[in-house]
């Protein structure tokens, strides 16, 4: 049972940081585009598109750490990720709406635990076939 | 040679450079502000003045806001730089001591992180993130205060504490506390740290000290002021009156302290704001550092529970409360983070969490760091002209004289007795010891220029040998620029001064000074010219005018007014 817990809040723990990370890369990333892609404006759809790799990505590497409890990883890091994005202070002198990052990045955070997941299962498949 | 020792030896040396890095170029910033007339009055002044007069043996009172230097906030610390100041008079000590101070801190934070996490790159890592933080960093973006010398202090408090050392701790909570008055919150807050979660009871004794001490400091602030208390107390008045009652305030109304707490706003800071720019350059793992960070809250609350938006800016001192706090809390994290995950993949996870971390500094640094710097920036003359008016200030002003100066000025003429910030001492603004005057420092309350014929009375009253003016709409606080303008005008029509020299856009005005020759200077030649009843009108008029030339037409390269220095 304690092991267990144990288990579930290194899953915590592995959302909410995988999520700051995602939080902090996309706001790296919106930093660079005003400089590189002014077309690219916040909230695009190339921003968002963008921020969801950026998700998906940092799931998919991070699945390994969260073990089985990466359905609760990956649900916990899509929140923090999306409240990152929003409340760090790129723009923290005007908090943006959220709700097309919400919809993005958030199953973007929770694919990438999946994707890792399935890839798993595939190679063990493979392994005993 | 081991791994681990060359290892060691590597981040240490790593830490070092860094360290001197810092420390020369953020003493190279402030010196270089300090040259080209970027400081200002309020603070670099009032510490300037405070020293000198400390080091002439004189009652160090602060004419330049108008009342005694440890009335203003109680900082037995400045005698260090006595010594130094009977030696040579340079705000240089004021910005090496807290340069080199806050650099220092670098030592007990990397203790404290290589003892929890068992990792020199990381608590390498820590310590320099410490350095690089926007709110800590850009405390040394705005003039002097010892309030930032007690951020090495708390620092080795914490890593004193930890270590179950009570001498150490004890010297560093008694150096700090000496540093200012509310310093006494954040050891009080050690203290009870120690006490409660450690089971140091000797940590306890520092809670007893720390309360007595700040009684002590409030009390001695108040009788310095000559009120009946600090008028600092005004600033949490919706809370209380005493500091218990606004204890007692804060306790019995939660929502609300919660809502300000999280919902604080400053000048530009929009509501809620403020704790993520604290939280996010560390990727708000302090928020993990568990019970800790319940003992900073208090520190924390001193600045968000506070009327003076000020307080929740960058590049303000008021962070350095919290900073120590923030920076300590980083080790005691990343312990906690580091044993929250299996130990088959520590070694991706420390990557994880480190990278995490460098990013959350990385964005926040560039983010706030050069626009902060810009901020304390916009008022820096060019290198040539600041060098022409030091050079015209000292000519034609002797060291002795009283001095009325606006803001950028006071510092290069503050260490004399009596220097003023303009309008003071003919109209107050931002002076003296009451509640109206803290509010008039933080941009709540503006002071209206008096009626011309009472400036002139106020003129004749008050002495004082010399007063500079600069043409300009900029850097005129504590006034508006419109009502900097009208009592500029006033005080060039009034006959008790004359002016004595103009170079470029600034006039110097000596009092007894010949009134008629002054107004030639300033290019004033008319006005005589008009009959005797509406000469005044007419003398106004032409001053003005006079006084939009110089605003608008002084290139100081090319200016017709140089060289006309008596």
């Amino acid at each position: 049972m304690g092991r267990r817990q144990s288990l579930q809040h290194g899953a915590i723990a592995v959302g909410i940081v995988g999520g700051i990370l995602v939080g902090a890369v996309g706001a790296l990333m919106r930093q660079f585009m005003v400089y590189f892609v002014p077309s690219f404006g916040l909230y695009s759809s190339v921003d968002l598109t963008v921020h969801a790799l950026i998700a998906l990505c940092v799931g998919f590497g991070m699945k390994e750490i969260a073990g089985k409890f990466w359905l609760l990883s990956g649900l916990v890091m899509g929140i923090v990720a999306v409240a990152t994005m929003a409340l760090f202070p790129i723009s923290a002198h005007s908090l943006p709406p959220f709700s097309w990052t919400m919809l993005t990045v958030f199953p973007a955070s929770l694919a990438g635990m999946a994707l890792k997941e399935v890839s798993e299962e595939e190679e063990s498949e493979g392994q005993s076939g | 040679m081991s791994t681990v020792i060359r290892r060691w030896y590597l981040t240490k040396s790593v830490l070092t450079l860094v360290v001197w890095i810092w420390i020369i170029l953020l003493l190279t910033i402030s010196l270089r502000r300090f040259n080209l007339f970027g400081a200002q009055a309020f603070d670099l002044g009032i510490f300037q003045q405070g020293v000198w007069l400390l080091a002439n043996g004189l009652n160090p009172f602060i004419t330049i806001r108008g009342w005694h230097l440890f009335a203003d906030h109680f900082s037995p610390i400045l005698f260090v730089f006595v010594p130094f100041y009977k030696f040579f008079p340079h705000p240089f000590w004021l910005f090496f001591g807290q340069t080199a101070a806050l650099a220092l801190g670098v030592i007990p934070l990397y203790r404290l992180a290589l003892r929890h996490t068992q990792n020199e790159l990381t608590a390498t890592f820590i310590a320099i993130s410490y350095l690089l933080h926007p709110a800590i960093m850009t405390m040394l973006f705005f003039d002097f205060h010892p309030v930032l010398l007690s951020i090495p202090f708390i620092l080795w408090a914490i890593d004193a504490l930890d270590e179950n050392r009570p001498s150490p701790f004890f010297i560093a909570c008694f150096l700090s506390l000496l540093c200012r008055e509310d310093v006494a919150v954040s050891v009080a807050c050690l203290g009870l740290y120690g006490f409660l979660v450690r089971r140091r009871w000797w940590s306890g004794a520092m809670v007893l000290v720390s309360v007595f001490w700040f009684v002590f400091a409030t009390k001695m602030m108040a009788i310095l002021s000559g009120e009946e208390k600090t008028a600092y107390f005004s600033l949490y008045s919706k809370w209380g009156e005493t500091p218990l009652q606004i204890v007692f305030g804060i306790l019995s109304n939660p929502i609300e302290a919660l809502k300000a707490l999280f919902f604080c706003e400053g000048h530009f800071t929009q509501p809620g704001a403020y704790p993520m720019l604290l939280l996010a350059p560390f990727a708000f793992f302090p928020l993990f550092s568990g019970i800790f960070v319940l003992f900073a809250l208090p520190n924390y609350a001193v600045l968000a529970l506070s009327d003076w938006r000020a307080m929740r800016e960058l590049g303000f001192q008021h962070a350095a409360i919290i900073a120590p706090w923030l920076a300590a809390s980083l080790p005691f994290a990343f312990r906690k983070l580091q044993k929250l995950v299996d130990e088959r993949w520590q070694v991706k996870w420390q990557k994880v969490l480190v990278s995490t971390f460098a990013l959350c500094l990385t964005v926040s640094f560039f983010r706030y760091v050069p626009h902060t710097y810009l901020h304390f920036h916009t008022n820096i003359l060019p290198k040539e002209q600041a060098r022409q008016i030091k050079a015209f200030l000292s000519e034609v002003i002797p060291p002795d004289a009283s001095v009325s100066a606006p803001s950028q000025f006071v510092p290069h003429l503050a260490h004399r007795r009596e220097i003023y910030l303009f309008p003071n001492p003919f109209q107050r603004a931002g002076y003296g010891p009451s509640a109206e005057t803290l509010k008039q420092l933080d941009g709540r309350l503006w002071v209206k220029p008096l009626k011309v014929k009472a400036m002139h009375r106020r003129m004749e009253e008050k002495r004082v040998d010399y007063i500079v003016l600069k043409a300009g709409r900029h850097n005129t606080w504590p006034l508006k620029p419109d009502y900097y303008e009208q009592t500029a005008v006033a005080v060039l029509t009034c006959r008790s001064y004359g002016v004595f020299a103009v170079k470029g856009d600034i006039v110097v005005l000596k009092r007894g000074a010949n009134f008629d020759l002054g107004l030639l200077k300033l290019g004033v030649s008319t006005w005589q010219l008009i009959s005797e009843r509406r000469r005044e009108k007419a003398l106004e008029k032409a001053v003005k005018e006079a006084w939009e030339r110089l605003r608008e037409g002084s290139k100081w390269e090319g200016d017709s007014h140089f060289n006309m220095v008596p």
